[in-house]
C-alpha cells in the first residue's frame, strides 16, 4: 500500500463538477468548501479529517481514502471526491437511517428518482443490510445505489469508518446516511454494474444457509467443507465466488480462510440455494475494464468501485475509462456486491 | 359483566371452547388488550396450578373502533382449537383476521405507506409480515379462497378498472408465471429485473400458498409497469411469446 500522497493529483475547478450530473472528481478542500457553499446537493468521499472540515450544507459523506480520480487510481487523505446532483425536480432529502428504519429506505424513495446510501463498514447495519436488503420493501422497484464507507488499511486498528449528514455535521459509525433524489418525469435513473469476473468452469458450490462465513457446503452436489476445498485445491482467493442472478453476475469476495477452524469468511454473505462458482481469472483488469465501460455519451450520475479491485489489480496510477469514484469497502447496486464497479446513469425518454 | 363478555365473544368471533377472560382499554395509548382462554378451564387458567404450562402469545388484531387491538391468548397445547379469526401466526405477529386485511391491501397494490397509515401498523411489523410470507414462513390462509385448488394467474388476478400500459402484458397474462418459473427463455439486460427475477424464483421454490404466489406475480407486474421505459428489450421478447 502506498502512503497517502496528493502531490501528483491534478485538482480541477469546482465549476467543472457543478454543471450537472457526472461521476464526480477529486477536489481540494478549498474547492469542496466552495461547492458546499454554493448549496448544491453533493455526495462527498474523503478522509474523516477533511469531512469534518467542511461547512454544513446539502451533502452526505462517507470516509474512504481510495479513489479512481481524474488522473487514475490514487490513495490520498488530502483530497475529497465530490459528486454533484443537480436539482431537477423537488429538492433532495437527506436523513440518517438506523437498523430499524433502513428496511423502509426504498419505500421512502421518490416515485421517480434514486436514493444514494452510504453505510459504515464493520457496523451492525452493514451486515444487516447485506442479509436483508433483497427483502426490503419496494426493493428493485426504485433505484438504490451507494457504497460502504471504509478507512485507510493502515488504520484498521485505530479508526472506524463513518458517514456524515452534511446538513447537521453529525458523524455516525452505526447509521446509514441517505440522499433521496427526485427526477422529473422525462428522466429515469438506472443502476448498472461492471463485473469483469465470469463464472469459471469449475465446481458448483451451494451453501445451506445465509452467512458472512461458511464451512459446510455442497460441491457438485456432494457434502464438503469449503475451507478444505480451497486449501486442498490451492485456490487463488483473490478471485471471488460468482453467482448468476438471471444474467447478472454477482460476486462474493473472500475475506480469509481459516484452515485450522475449517471456516471461510466473506466480504458479503452467501445465500442458500444459489449456485456459486469460482471466478475465472481476468488476465488484465485495466484492459478488460476499458473494453467494458459504458458509452461515454450516457449521463453518469455516480459510480464507485471496490477496494479489492484497486488492490488486486494494482490500479494505483491507472485509469479505468471515464468512470470515476471512491474505491470502497463494498458497493451497493440495490444489494451489497463485491469486487464490482457500480454506476448510476440518468436517461431521458 | 357476563353479558358484556358474551357480547365481546360475539363481536370478536370467539367460539367455544374459548372465551374472552378480560379486556383492558388504555385511552392514552389508544390501545385495547383482550385476554382469551379456555372457558372450561378458566378457574385454573388464570393463575391456577397448571398455568405455568400455558404460554401466553400476543398478536395484533384488527382495530376496534379507533383502538389498536392486541389479543393475548394462553391456550393449552393438548386441546385442539378450531380456526378462529382472533387466533394468530407467531411468525407474522398478527391475528388471522388482521393478516387477511393486510394481505388484501398488498394484493390491491396499496403502498406500504398507505397500509401503515390505514391500519395503524408500524412499518417494521408490516415488513416482517411480508418477509415471512415471501420466505414460506407461514401456513396462514390469507386469501379468501386460498383453500381452493391453485388457480392460474389469469383466473385469480384482480379486476381493475384502470387499464395497464399497453406494452406491458396484463397482470392476468400467464406470461408472468412462465417467466418466474423459468419457462420463458428471455434474455434480461436490466440489472434490477435480473435481481428481482432471481429472488422471485428462489421464493417460488419455498412458497406453497397459491395466494402468496399470486401476490409475487403481481409484484413483478407492478415492477414491469413502473419500469416500462427501460425495459424495451425485455418487453419485446415477452410480447413475442
Amino acid at each position: 500500500m502506498n502512503s497517502p500522497n496528493s502531490a501528483a493529483i491534478r485538482l480541477p475547478s469546482h465549476t467543472a463538477v457543478a454543471e450537472g450530473f457526472g461521476s464526480g472528481q477529486l477536489l481540494s478542500l478549498d474547492d469542496a468548501v466552495r461547492l458546499v457553499e454554493s448549496r448544491r446537493f453533493l455526495c462527498i468521499a474523503a478522509d474523516e479529517r477533511l469531512l469534518r472540515s467542511l461547512p454544513a450544507g446539502n451533502w452526505i459523506g462517507g470516509t474512504i481514502p481510495y479513489f479512481m480520480g481524474q488522473d487514475g487510481g490514487t490513495s490520498t487523505q488530502d483530497a475529497l471526491f465530490v459528486t454533484a446532483f443537480p436539482v431537477l425536480a423537488g429538492p433532495p432529502t437527506i436523513r440518517f437511517y438506523d437498523a430499524t428504519q433502513l428496511p423502509q429506505v426504498c419505500a421512502d424513495a421518490p416515485e421517480n428518482g434514486f436514493s444514494l446510501v452510504i453505510i459504515p463498514a464493520f457496523s451492525d447495519l452493514h451486515s444487516r443490510f447485506a442479509y436483508d436488503a433483497p427483502s426490503y420493501a419496494d426493493m428493485y422497484l426504485k433505484p438504490l445505489v451507494g457504497w460502504i464507507a471504509g478507512i485507510h488499511l493502515d488504520d484498521l486498528a485505530t479508526a472506524r469508518p463513518a458517514v456524515v449528514n452534511g446538513m447537521t455535521g453529525e458523524i455516525d459509525c452505526e447509521r446509514a446516511i441517505v440522499m433521496h433524489v427526485e427526477l422529473p418525469s422525462e428522466l429515469s435513473a438506472q443502476i448498472d454494474i461492471i463485473n469483469l469476473f465470469r463464472q469459471g468452469d469449475g465446481d458448483r458450490i451451494i451453501f445451506p444457509e445465509t452467512g458472512f462465513a461458511a464451512d459446510r457446503c455442497l460441491i457438485n452436489g456432494e457434502p464438503g467443507n469449503l475451507a478444505d476445498y480451497l486449501t486442498g485445491h490451492t485456490i487463488d482467493t483473490r478471485l471471488p465466488l460468482v453467482a448468476n442472478y438471471c444474467g447478472a453476475l454477482v460476486n462474493v469476495s473472500f475475506k480469509g480462510v481459516d484452515a485450522d477452524r475449517r471456516r471461510v469468511e466473506f466480504y458479503a454473505p452467501v445465500f442458500p440455494d444459489i449456485e456459486y462458482r469460482l471466478a475465472a481469472e481476468v488476465p488484465n483488469y485495466v484492459t478488460a475494464f476499458q473494453a467494458a465501460v459504458p458509452n461515454a455519451e450516457r449521463t453518469l450520475a455516480f459510480s464507485c468501485n471496490c477496494i479489492l479491485n484497486y488492490l488486486y489489480s494494482e490500479l494505483e496510477g491507472k485509469r479505468t475509462g471515464h468512470l470515476r469514484g471512491p474505491m470502497t469497502f463494498g458497493e451497493i447496486a440495490y444489494q451489497l456486491v463485491n469486487q464490482t464497479l457500480v454506476y448510476l446513469s440518468i436517461d431521458g425518454d | 359483566m357476563a353479558i358484556e363478555m358474551d357480547l365481546l365473544n360475539k363481536l370478536l368471533q370467539v367460539d367455544l371452547p374459548c372465551t374472552v377472560n378480560d379486556i383492558r382499554i388504555d385511552e392514552q395509548r389508544n390501545r385495547v388488550d383482550i385476554w382469551i382462554g379456555i372457558k372450561a378451564a378458566r378457574s385454573w387458567f388464570r393463575g391456577g396450578r397448571d398455568s405455568a404450562a400455558l404460554e401466553e402469545r400476543q398478536w395484533r388484531h384488527v382495530n376496534l373502533g379507533g383502538y389498536h387491538c392486541y389479543v393475548h391468548a394462553a391456550l393449552p397445547a393438548d386441546i385442539e382449537i378450531p380456526e378462529q379469526p382472533w387466533l394468530g401466526d407467531d411468525k407474522l405477529g398478527f391475528t388471522h383476521a388482521k393478516a387477511k386485511q393486510i394481505f388484501a391491501l398488498l394484493n390491491e397494490g396499496v403502498s406500504y405507506e398507505g397500509i401503515c397509515g390505514m391500519l395503524g401498523v408500524p412499518f417494521n411489523d408490516l415488513w416482517k409480515f411480508k418477509y415471512a410470507l415471501e420466505n414460506g414462513g407461514t401456513k396462514s390462509r390469507l386469501g379468501a379462497k386460498s383453500h381452493a385448488t391453485p388457480r392460474s394467474v389469469r383466473e385469480a388476478a384482480p379486476t381493475s378498472s384502470a387499464s395497464p400500459p399497453a406494452r406491458v402484458p396484463d397482470a392476468t397474462d400467464p406470461v408472468w408465471q412462465e417467466l418466474v418459473e423459468g419457462r420463458l427463455p428471455v434474455d434480461i439486460r436490466v440489472l434490477s429485473l435480473q435481481l428481482l427475477l432471481a429472488r422471485l424464483r428462489t421464493q417460488f421454490a419455498t412458497i406453497d400458498d397459491s395466494e402468496v404466489r399470486l401476490l409475487k406475480l403481481r409484484d413483478l407486474h407492478r415492477y414491469m409497469t413502473r419500469n416500462e421505459r427501460v425495459l424495451d428489450y425485455e418487453l419485446a421478447q415477452l410480447r413475442r411469446h
